[in-house]
């Protein structure tokens, strides 16, 4: 269906590849959030990463599947954009209109604000690290994909990803650690 | 069982064993604190991770997508068009059996219409490079 799909995109018609982007744009905007920080870049990355996927397209092998070829190429746009603005802003408090409605107890504004500030330690946290273990961090943990799929996105061995997770992980407990401790 | 990896660590944190080999792992859980311990830890930065980032609502970068991969095609219609047909009148008209003034004249007034044409549309093509706010709007 993808591969169909695919080779009639590339006689031109664009209709065709209103499919493949609505299947992977929440994905695409869950990573694209994890890596930029920011939903309104993310926004503009996952649009401007499918353009360059559509111009692509006509050397895609369609032997492959379309996803994490496409992954790769949302993944190293937002390391474009990253560079491009030279300094990662950090990530934003969670826009009001983001946040979602809670309830009872949970409603509370002084429960609202502490959340809010346990989110943004974590993002702060989650900004410290390389690239190459933010990276894999927002492919497992925000996105969920399989080993194999994070090995293709990444261009690394399967056998790499467990140990770069483990040290993804380590380093992303200790940026906690450290933050927590600089608040108090 | 007496020791487990970091790598076999993620990989039964993450489903990704073979099955003989995740049963056997979860057996040395059962009797091994530190690895409950580092299990534990892992599992609460993952939905601390997940619950920190909140993605956009989907369904509206199709449009943008749309827009840029189809305008291409419609202006190369339109220019290819525009092209052969200015081409057929300027041939048309200069082997007509009109006078030479009036092709000069004529010719005079096209080309100066098309070179203010030109001007206008480089001043806002530059203009909208300049501005920093032309992402904003969508």
């Amino acid at each position: 269906m993808e591969r169909e799909l695919i080779l009639k995109c590339r006689s031109g018609d664009a209709r065709f590849f209103e499919p493949l982007v609505r299947a992977y744009e929440p994905a695409a905007l869950r990573v694209a959030t994890g890596i930029l920080g920011h939903p309104d870049e993310a926004r503009d990355g996952v649009q401007e990463a499918f353009i360059k996927a559509w111009q692509a397209l006509p050397r895609f092998d369609v032997k492959r599947r379309f996803g994490p070829w496409f992954f790769q190429i949302l993944r190293n746009h937002c390391r474009d954009m990253i560079r491009g603005r030279r300094s990662r802003s950090n990530y934003e408090v969670a826009d009001e209109k983001l946040e979602s409605r809670p309830s009872g107890d949970d409603a509370h504004p002084e429960r609202v604000r502490e959340r809010a500030a346990a989110r943004d330690v974590v993002r702060r946290a989650l900004d410290t690290l390389g690239e190459d273990h933010r990276d894999i961090l927002v492919l497992k943990e925000i996105q969920g994909f399989r080993y194999a799929e994070i090995a293709e996105i990444l261009s690394i061995p399967e056998g790499t990803v467990a140990s770069r997770l483990y040290h993804a992980r380590r380093e992303l407990k200790d940026a906690l650690i450290e933050l927590r401790a600089d608040e108090t | 069982m007496e020791h487990v990896t970091h790598e076999e660590l993620m990989k039964w944190l993450d489903d990704e064993l073979p099955p003989e080999r995740a049963v056997a792992l979860a057996g040395h859980m059962e009797r091994c604190t530190e690895c409950r311990r580092e299990r534990a830890v892992f599992e609460s930065l993952g939905d601390a991770l997940r619950g920190a980032v909140v993605a956009p609502a989907s369904g509206q970068v199709w449009t943008g997508v749309h827009k840029h991969i189809s305008r291409p095609i419609g202006w190369s219609l339109f220019l290819a068009g525009l092209v052969v047909w200015v081409v057929y009148g300027v041939v048309t008209y200069a082997l007509s059996p009109i006078a030479l003034w009036e092709k000069l004249a004529s010719g005079g007034i096209a080309i100066g219409l098309a070179m203010l044409l030109g001007s206008v549309l480089r001043e806002h093509y530059l203009s909208w490079r300049t501005d920093p706010y032309r992402h904003v709007q969508r």
